[in-house]
């Protein structure tokens, strides 16, 4: 069962979001990913990345993909995910909601921020 | 950090995630964790790697249980799954359901019953106002050895007036009087109050008015009566225009000023309720009223003891004869709900349907694991095509429920019928009982035991669902079900509980057996067969010529009766539990220092009353129409009063002070009586003094007759002799004196008879279930009985192995039940008599009785497994 998911996206849900962007990446691959989109301000850490790809996975946003040829390294395979085309939609839902929420902030605060 | 050591804490804080979670995502986080941790080697990121998973798992756990809708939305619909599921297979099994509510609702229906008794007669509120505030008062004489005593007219004034604590104080004192010009002539129970006597109460007339302030007063008016509830309603035919109307008691006329509401207690303690007169010369020697109060608002009965001590002081002071030694004793009103013995009575019986519901769970729980092993194969199918441990556990306990709910709705039907019993027993001593009903109250409650039954009886089966190795049982099929190690333990266990607690009752009850043997088995001293007595009141207009006359009239055409063998008259019937008493001693012997003087108790008969009662007459004579009552003064003396006085002595002839302490008359002693127990049987022999009947004034006599005739025929005489001797005399109280003796010990009987057959119903179910166990066990180990007779194992070996292993459960409970009744039959010490809470003999008995029941329940299934066909089991093997 697909589960509707819940707007605004938690931080961790649009952070994997964009780390993956249109990518096939592994859980090793999304944290690192992320800190260089991030230029190491941020991190996700195994705990919340693997409960966040689950739920993820459950609500259809992402699904498991074969690994990209050459990107195998030795060790036991580990499951590779890509974003769905939900997931994509979800995405763009949600820049666009926070675009949103940006320009009213500026608004809001910019001019008082100047002065 | 050492890379195996921060994965080894990874590995630990990601045991926080639901099983479901890890399995599925374990091994790529803990690889991801170890990449990361080696670009990151420093113990910062372990630690908060670590942190993470650890906030992170959590957070999935709750959410998944609390939040997560795929979760949750389905619980509610399972629920009605469950239920017609549940109701599904219990129909299929009509033989199983009726056996699991037969029992349940034997447990259910006892404990409602019992509850609604003992929320009725103990819980229920007092129908008064502000009970909390109500206290009853007594006076005490300690070195009289006086613990409670009734007040003296005098004192209660005095103290009425003097006291600061109270807002009021009242007083009632009982007697009775004769009702006239209304049909029949009839004798009424009536109370003489003090005015405010139910305004202390904080009742409300039903119908016109209380007596008011100041009725009490010497020389005001006092010509009206109240009527209790049950007199207005039987007497006058709860007449809507009673108010005003004219009565005549004692040849008095009367109006009727008021009629009082139902109630317990005081408000039925009389029939009719007249205004006591406070006279200057009230008596201080005669200790007749029952007094209560009603506390000042914060005031408590120590703060009312120490204010009421400088009154008493100062009585004691001003009348030494009296009042000397005088205190007060105060206890709140919950002690009128109901005596000690009575409340502690109502509690065991409580605790012991308690048991018994324990051992109907028990019982329930072992027929639905019987059910649930032969349905292991389901369970483990259903667990294989997906279903969770949890919709299992829950699917058992549904079904628990569904029994114990059925349970429950004939076990108030069943509670209906006892509650009907009991109040048609009406037991005596029990308080209030015709209040008992069932109430929000007592379904309240079935509705909480239906749910704990539920619970206790599905706990173990629950486990035992959601307990299995899936692989193993779909492997062996049917073969080794049931028989595993864990679940004969169980099993052992349930049969242990059930044999202690059932083996508790029993010995509870045998103790009270016992003691109520002991009582009727007590030496009484006197004849109860074919004795009848009979109450007649003689009126105030009677003097004592009329009086003396009267008497002597009665017992000559009574005895003229050919059915007569003999006939008497005293002034109080015996086995009352109550009775007048004076203190007495020697006077030819020096009255030693200490100041305790030793009390009997005094009667007043008629020449005949020993013969009458079959008690001999040991020294002496007995009274004769010469010996008039104080002139001079001519006692007859009971044995025991006669060893304690003149030990080894002749007492005949001998001088005895009565009254001593008081009037201080000496009695020449004329002769000496057997002993009797005519106080209660469960005290000892009276230390008793007779006076003669002659020359004694009027007032309620007792006619003691020995004869062949029966109670009917006998009231049938005794009504045609007194319309012969003054129609107006009204008859009362014809019974014999066997039914008096089954009186005086009816509550005795009746917590035995109930405590009984609780325990009987708990040996029943007990043997059932120790039988149903072992029988299924039995079937179980066909094939591994079969292959030890095949090796050459004798039957009567194999028969001595089932039964042992059978009674070793029973015999850890019998232990166990032996410890338990030791603990708890000492709560029970001041309910038995002449048997000790520890009585080795009744334990013994108890014990041997249920052992050879259990051993029957054993021997039977044990036999039938010896029927095995060797060939078939081995085939089967």
């Amino acid at each position: 069962m697909t589960q509707r998911p819940a707007t605004p996206l938690s931080p961790p849900v649009y952070h994997v979001l964009l780390a993956l962007g249109g990518d096939v990446l592994h859980g090793y691959g999304i944290m690192q990913r992320f800190e260089e989109l991030m230029s190491g301000a941020d991190q996700l850490l195994p705990g919340t990345l693997y409960a966040t790809l689950a739920r993820m996975e459950e609500a259809g946003l992402i699904e498991a993909a074969r690994a990209p040829r050459g990107e195998e390294s030795g060790g036991p395979p580990r499951r590779h995910y890509r974003v769905t085309s939900r997931g994509k939609l979800v995405a763009q839902q949600e820049t666009e909601r926070m675009r949103r929420l940006l320009t009213v902030a500026r608004k809001a605060w910019e001019p008082r921020l100047a002065r | 950090m050492n890379a195996r050591l921060a994965g080894l804490l990874f590995g630990i804080a990601i045991r926080a995630f639901p099983a479901a979670l890890r399995d599925r995502y374990g091994d790529d986080m803990r690889a991801t964790f170890e990449e990361a941790h080696r670009h990151r080697p420093g113990a910062r990121f372990v630690f908060r790697a670590v942190i993470d998973a650890l906030r992170a798992g959590w957070a999935e756990r709750w959410h998944r249980r609390y939040l997560t809708p795929q979760v949750r939305r389905p619980k509610v619909g399972t629920f009605w799954q469950d239920v017609r599921y549940g109701a599904r297979s219990l129909f299929k099994n009509p033989g199983f359901t009726a056996v699991a509510v037969l029992t349940i609702a034997l447990g259910i229906g006892a404990n409602a019953a019992i509850f609604s008794v003992v929320h009725g007669v103990l819980l229920s509120p007092l129908p008064f106002r502000e009970p909390e505030r109500l206290v009853q008062l007594w006076e005490s004489r300690l070195e009289r050895g006086w613990d409670q005593a009734s007040f003296s007219r005098a004192n209660f004034w005095d103290i009425q007036d003097q006291n600061r604590s109270f807002e009021a104080i009242a007083a009632i004192e009982y007697g009775s009087i004769n009702l006239t010009g209304t049909g029949y002539p009839e004798r009424l129970r009536r109370g003489l109050i003090s005015a405010e006597f139910f305004q202390v109460l904080g009742i409300t007339p039903l119908k016109g008015r209380l007596f008011v302030k100041g009725e009490d007063a010497p020389g005001a008016a006092r010509n009206g009566v109240l009527l209790a509830f049950g007199t207005w309603q039987s007497r006058f035919a709860s007449d809507a225009n009673i108010l005003g109307r004219q009565i005549t008691l004692d040849g008095q006329s009367y109006t009727v000023i008021g009629v009082l509401p139902r109630g317990e207690p005081w408000l039925n303690g009389s029939d009719v309720f007249l205004p006591m007169e406070r006279r200057p010369d009230a008596d201080r020697g005669s200790f007749e009223l029952d007094v209560i109060g009603r506390l000042k608002p914060g005031v408590t009965i120590e703060a009312a003891l120490a204010d009421l001590q400088p009154v008493t002081r100062r009585l004691a002071e001003l009348f030494p004869k009296d009042d000397g030694g005088m205190a007060i004793v105060i206890e709140p009103s919950s002690s009128w709900v109901a005596g000690t013995t009575t409340r502690r009575a109502l509690w065991i019986l409580m605790g012991a349907v308690g048991f018994l519901l324990l051992i109907a769970c028990v019982n329930l729980a072992n027929l639905f694991l019987a059910r649930a092993t032969g349905k292991t194969r389901e369970h483990a199918l259903r667990s294989a095509l997906g279903a969770s441990r949890g919709r299992l556990v829950r699917q058992v306990l549904t079904e628990s429920l569904l029994v114990s709910s059925a349970g429950a709705a004939f076990g108030l039907l069943m509670a209906f019928g006892i509650i009907r019993v009991l109040k048609a027993w009406n037991p005596a001593g029990v308080p209030r009982i015709s209040q008992v009903s069932i109430d929000g109250w007592v379904l309240g409650f079935t509705a909480l035991a239906t749910i704990v039954t539920a619970l206790l009886a599905g706990f173990v089966p629950a486990l035992h669902a959601g307990h299995r190795d899936l692989a193993g049982t779909l492997r062996e099929g049917d073969r080794n079900v049931g028989g595993g190690r864990f679940m004969g333990r169980l099993r052992s266990v349930l049969v242990t509980t059930e044999v202690a607690a059932s083996l508790a009752l029993l010995i509870g009850a045998g103790l009270l057996l016992r003691s109520f043997q002991q009582v009727m088995a007590q030496e009484r001293g006197f004849v109860s067969d074919g004795r009848i007595l009979a109450e007649v009141a003689t009126p105030r207009s009677y003097d004592q010529a009329r009086s003396d006359q009267f008497r002597a009239a009665l017992l000559e055409r009574l005895s003229a009766n050919p059915e007569v063998t003999s006939v008497a008259i005293v002034s109080r019937r015996p086995l009352t539990g109550v009775g007048t008493g004076l203190g007495y001693g020697a006077a030819d012997k020096p009255t030693p220092d200490s100041k305790e003087v030793p009390w009997a108790s005094w009667r007043i008969i008629t020449r005949d009353y020993f013969r009458t009662l079959g008690v001999p007459l040991i020294a002496g004579r007995d009274f004769a129409e010469s010996d008039m009552i104080s002139k001079p003064w001519r006692v007859i003396v009971s044995k025991s009063l006669a060893d304690q006085v003149w030990p080894g002595a002749n007492a005949v002839g001998r001088q005895l002070i009565l009254w001593k302490g008081q009037s201080n008359e000496s009695a020449e002693v004329i002769g000496v009586a057997g002993d009797m127990r005519d106080w209660s049987l469960q005290d000892g022999p009276s230390v008793a003094v007779y006076l003669p009947y002659y020359g004694a004034g009027a007032g309620t006599i007792h006619v003691v007759l020995h004869t062949r005739g029966d109670v009917a025929a006998t009231q049938q005489l005794l009504r045609s002799t007194l319309a012969e001797l003054d129609p107006g005399l009204p008859l009362s109280r014809v019974e014999s004196l066997d039914s008096l003796v089954g009186a005086s010990v009816a509550s005795r009987r009746f917590v035995m008879m109930l405590l009984a057959s609780f325990a009987s119903v708990a040996l029943i179910l007990a043997l059932a279930g120790i039988y149903g166990v072992l029988s299924y066990a039995v079937s179980r180990r066909t094939s591994e009985i079969g292959v030890r007779l095949a090796l050459g194992a004798s039957p009567r070996g194999v028969l001595g192995l089932i039964v042992a292993q059978g009674m070793l459960p029973v015999g850890v409970g019998v232990v166990a039940g032996v410890a338990a009744a030791a603990g708890l039959t000492r709560l029970m010490a001041s309910l038995l008599f002449g048997v000790s809470a520890t009585d080795v003999a009744t334990y013994v008995g108890v014990a041997a009785l249920l052992g050879a029941a259990a051993l029957v329940s054993c021997y039977i299934p044990a036999r039938e497994a010896l029927k095995v066909d060797v060939v078939a089991a081995l085939r089967k093997e």
